[in-house]
C-alpha cells in the first residue's frame, strides 16, 4: 500500500511501451492503488481512443487524381532519361556498325592473294600476330618504322589500318612519308560516314581497298549534315 | 542447415537486388514482388504499389501535417521520392514501413517549409481555450467525420515531434524501434515525445470527451 505512485509512467504503459518486468509491476501495482488505477483507465480510454481509425477526408477521385499525377510524373521523367540516353547509344551502336564493317572488310582482304604481304606491311593485329613492341614508346614512329621496314621489299603497297589510326594520322603529310600518294590508291580510298543522333558527333571511316580484295569504293556516297 | 542459411540468408541477392537480413527468400509478398516488377523496368507496377499503400500515406501526411490539400501533395511528394529512392529499399523489409519512413521525411520537409499552417505549432494555451464539454454534443461525437475532426483537434494540440511520434506509434501501428528510425531519433527519445503526447491526449478526451454522453473514453 505504500508503494510510491506510479503515474509518470502510466502513459507508457497504457500503450505497452515498457519492458515486460516493469509492465508486470506496474499492473501488480495498480491492483492496490485505486488513484493510480484511475489514472490508467483514463491513459487507456486515451490511446484506445486516438487508435481508432478514423475516416480520411479524401474521396476515391481524389485518390485516384494523386496515382494518375504521380504516374504521369513517372512516365514523364522516364521518357527524358530515354531521351538522354539514346544518343550515346546511337553512337555506340554506330561504332559497333562501323567495327563490324571493318571486320568484314579485313577478313575478305586476309583470304585474298596479298593477304599476307597486306598485314605485314600494315601494323600486325592481336589475332594474326603478336604486337611487336614499342621501340620508341611512341606509337606513330614505331608504326613509320615497321613502314618503312617492310614497304620497299613489297610489290603492293601497303594497306593503311583505318581502325586503327587516329583521324589526325590519316592526314595526307603523314602517309606521304611512307607511301607516295598516287592516282590509284586515291581512287581505292573509301569514305565512310556515319552521322549519329547528336549533330556534333559522325563518326568518319577511311578504308583502302586492295584491287584483289573486295572493293567497297562503289558504295561510297557522302551523306549529307 | 546450409540450405536454411541460403534460403533465409544475412543479406542475400536476387536478380541484383538486395534481400534484407532474414527475409525467407521464396516468401517475398505482393507489394515485393510488385517493387521487383518496377525495378525491372515495369513502371507501370508502381501504381498497383500506390494501390496498396495510399491509405497508410495519405493518413500520415494528413494526422502529420493537419491540412488535406497539404496532405494531398505531400503523398504525391511522397509516391514521387519513393519511385526514384526504389532501389534503396531492402526487399524482405517492411515495406509499408519504408513508405512510411519517406512520407514522414517529406511531411517533415512541409512542416519546415511553411511557418504558420493548419497545425504549425502546437498551441501552448489550447487545452484552455478549448470550449466547454457542454458545447460539445453526444451525437456530433459519435459520427465518424467528427471523431476524424476530434482527433485532428487533438493532434493539433501537440508539438510536430510529439504529433509524429503519436501518429506513427498509435495511429499507423509503427513499433517504437520503427518510428525511432523513421525519425532519425534514439528510442528513448521517441518515448519521452509518445508520453508527452498521450498526456496531453489524455488531458482532451477528460475535458472535451468524457462528459459527453455516449461519447468515448
Amino acid at each position: 500500500m505504500n508503494a510510491p505512485h506510479v503515474t509518470e509512467k502510466l502513459a507508457l504503459w497504457a500503450g505497452g511501451d515498457l519492458p515486460e518486468g516493469e509492465m508486470l509491476s506496474i499492473k501488480a501495482h495498480l491492483d492496490s492503488c485505486p488513484a493510480c488505477k484511475a489514472e490508467a483507465d483514463a491513459y487507456t480510454g486515451a490511446t484506445s481512443w486516438i487508435q481508432t481509425p478514423s475516416e480520411l477526408p479524401f474521396s476515391h477521385a481524389e485518390r485516384a487524381n494523386i496515382r494518375n499525377e504521380v504516374m504521369a510524373e513517372i512516365r514523364k521523367s522516364n521518357k527524358s532519361n530515354a531521351r538522354r540516353v539514346m544518343p550515346w547509344l546511337m553512337a555506340a551502336a554506330s561504332i559497333l556498325a562501323a567495327m563490324l564493317l571493318y571486320s568484314a572488310y579485313n577478313d575478305n582482304r586476309n583470304t585474298g592473294p596479298s593477304a599476307r604481304i597486306a598485314q605485314t606491311a600494315s601494323h600486325p593485329s592481336p589475332q594474326t600476330a603478336s604486337p611487336a613492341p614499342l621501340q620508341n614508346g611512341n606509337y606513330k614512329q614505331d608504326y613509320e618504322q615497321i613502314h618503312e621496314q617492310s614497304a620497299p621489299s613489297q610489290a603492293q603497297p601497303p594497306i593503311k589500318n583505318a581502325a586503327n589510326t587516329p583521324a589526325k594520322r590519316r592526314a595526307p603529310g603523314y602517309y606521304a612519308k611512307s607511301q607516295p600518294n598516287s592516282p590509284e590508291r586515291e581512287s581505292s580510298i573509301t569514305r565512310i560516314e556515319f552521322q549519329t543522333a547528336n549533330p556534333n558527333i559522325r563518326i568518319i571511316w577511311f578504308v583502302q581497298a586492295n584491287s584483289s580484295t573486295t572493293d567497297l569504293s562503289g558504295d561510297s556516297n557522302e551523306q549529307p549534315g | 542447415m546450409e540450405e536454411e542459411k541460403k534460403m533465409t540468408g544475412a543479406v542475400e541477392r536476387i536478380e541484383g537486388v538486395i534481400i534484407a537480413s532474414g527475409a525467407p527468400i521464396g516468401s517475398l509478398g505482393r507489394l515485393d514482388e510488385m517493387v521487383l516488377r518496377v525495378r525491372r523496368g515495369d513502371a507501370e507496377a508502381f501504381n498497383e504499389i500506390m494501390l496498396e499503400t495510399e491509405k497508410r500515406v495519405l493518413g500520415i501526411a494528413y494526422r502529420v501535417l493537419g491540412d488535406p490539400e497539404q496532405a494531398k501533395d505531400a503523398s504525391q511528394d511522397a509516391f514521387l521520392r519513393a519511385y526514384k529512392s526504389l532501389n534503396t529499399y531492402r526487399v524482405g523489409e517492411s515495406f509499408m514501413a519504408w513508405i512510411g519512413r519517406v512520407t514522414v521525411n517529406v511531411c517533415r520537409d512541409y512542416l519546415k517549409k511553411r511557418e504558420h499552417g493548419a497545425m504549425a505549432a502546437a498551441d501552448p494555451n489550447f487545452l484552455e481555450s478549448m470550449p466547454s464539454p457542454d458545447s460539445y454534443k453526444a451525437e456530433t461525437t459519435i459520427l465518424r467525420h467528427q471523431h476524424a475532426e476530434l482527433i485532428q483537434r487533438a493532434l493539433a494540440a501537440l508539438t510536430p515531434a510529439e504529433r509524429m511520434a503519436l501518429v506513427l506509434r498509435d495511429m499507423e501501428g509503427f513499433s517504437t524501434h520503427e518510428t525511432a528510425r523513421a525519425m532519425g531519433l534514439k528510442e528513448g527519445t521517441i518515448r519521452a515525445q509518445i508520453s508527452m503526447a498521450r498526456s496531453k491526449i489524455k488531458v482532451f478526451c477528460q475535458r472535451v470527451l468524457r462528459k459527453n454522453k455516449g461519447g468515448r473514453p
